[in-house]
């Protein structure tokens, strides 16, 4: 048994280091298309590692994390494929990016650690100090943060300052809401808009922090990191966490204009700018903003109310629509 | 003169993009992690950003005798036991 074991996670290994060898040479060739990718991977692998509380990334695999008695372990594995399903049923996306990469989680990274990140190449979660904030794979809003990075990365490949940071952040804060939304089937009504609630631990509820971020009132008291709302209050040189808030603001109150369920209709704007050739590293809310514009209108030629709901939107978080052209 | 450090430190970033902060003596520090920051410190190479987003940064500030010295330190070179001296308030 033990041998069938570890004859199966060597094959797994070299499947996966196949699969990533044949992207890498994809990749290099300019072939990106999904329906060539998609023959190599229609549904991407993904792997969990655990790091036992050390940094070392990225840590010991996992062997069968759907099956593990380790929560954490299958909770990263459920829900990292709950984002795969979400991407490719709402976006048509193939992983993130758009050609079946294996999507690599790393849990129990360091010992009572307060974060999760993207690297570049793969997820990593902490348990959190079980005081201000608990395990991080407890929030799917955080694991759909998280997994957007790495399509920002392959997409507009925001870069991580000044206005393109806060878009960058905010991108990720918008598609982790939509995804928790949609796995609730909610509706833009029925969403609490609410980034990190799920991961809040007692010494914070205690105090009354509810979240740690939220789109509907960015400056809220209940926020454990309050944000702007207004472009007018934007932060020069502020971290990219704190900025996000104009632009997710206008994604809130752009669903919320449209109605229905996020993903629908302003989800499919927002993924329209994200992924617009015209998006790029440098890209100022404004920019951004004018692409969203574009494509309500391009997207939803019949249905006037989503171009009036996304160019209102952005026009009360302080970016009218005589800013900029596309 | 260099046992009489203080470092201050400032952790900046993360998924949450909350501040925490905390200082120690040199002298408290285990001599090989003391070692690898004073490296980092003194470094006239830049350090570049860890890649990727949510990352924790350390801005680090050693006073002495001599002065202020103060350097953003990436978390991924950051000495383990130099970044566990900071705490969140909240």
């Amino acid at each position: 048994m033990r041998d069938c074991v570890a004859v199966e996670e060597a094959w797994r290994g070299l499947r996966n280091a196949q699969t990533e060898a044949i992207q890498t040479s994809l990749l290099a060739s300019g072939i990106t298309t999904l329906q060539v990718a998609g023959i190599l991977a229609s549904v991407p692998a993904i792997t969990v590692y655990d790091c036992k509380n050390t940094r070392s990334l990225p840590g010991s695999p996992v062997s069968n994390p759907v099956r593990s008695t380790d929560i954490t372990a299958k909770r990263a594995f459920d829900t990292t494929r709950g984002v795969v399903d979400f991407y490719r049923q709402c976006f048509d996306r193939n992983s993130v990016d758009d050609a079946g990469m294996t999507l690599m989680s790393s849990i129990h990274y360091g010992v009572r650690y307060d974060n999760a990140f993207w690297n570049g190449a793969q997820m990593t979660y902490g348990d959190g100090d079980g005081q201000i904030f608990l395990d991080f794979t407890k929030a799917d809003d955080v694991i759909g943060h998280e997994l957007t990075h790495g399509v920002t990365q392959f997409t507009a490949g925001l870069d991580y300052s000044d206005e393109p940071g806060a878009l960058n952040e905010s991108v990720s804060d918008v598609f982790g809401a939509m995804f928790y939304q949609w796995r609730r089937k909610q509706t833009v009504a029925q969403a609490d808009w609410l980034i990190g609630a799920d991961l809040m631990g007692p010494a914070a509820r205690t105090k009354g922090y509810a979240c740690l971020r939220d789109m509907a009132q960015p400056g809220s008291r209940h926020c454990l990191s309050p944000q702007p709302s207004h472009y007018r209050d934007y932060i020069p040189g502020g971290d990219p966490h704190e900025n996000s808030g104009i632009p997710n603001h206008a994604f809130y109150l752009a669903a919320k204009a449209i109605g229905g369920r996020s993903w629908e209709q302003a989800g499919k704007v927002w993924y329209a700018a994200l992924t617009s050739p015209k998006a790029y590293r440098l890209m100022t809310m404004a920019e951004f903003a004018a692409l969203t514009r574009a494509a309500a209108g391009s997207l939803f030629t019949n249905d006037i109310n989503v171009y009036r709901g996304v160019d209102d939107a952005w026009t009360r978080v302080g970016i009218p629509s005589d800013d900029i052209s596309v | 003169m260099k046992d009489q450090a203080r470092y201050f430190i400032e952790r900046r970033g993360g998924f949450a993009g909350l501040k925490a902060s905390g200082s120690i003596d040199g002298d408290a520090l285990d001599p090989d992690d003391r070692q690898l920051l004073e490296t980092l410190l003194e470094s006239t190479e830049p350090l570049a950003a860890d890649p990727g987003a949510d990352r924790y940064t350390y801005v680090v500030t050693r006073k002495n005798a001599l002065g202020s010295t103060t350097r953003e330190i990436p978390e991924s070179v950051m000495p383990p036991t130099v970044a566990s001296v900071v705490t969140t308030e909240i």
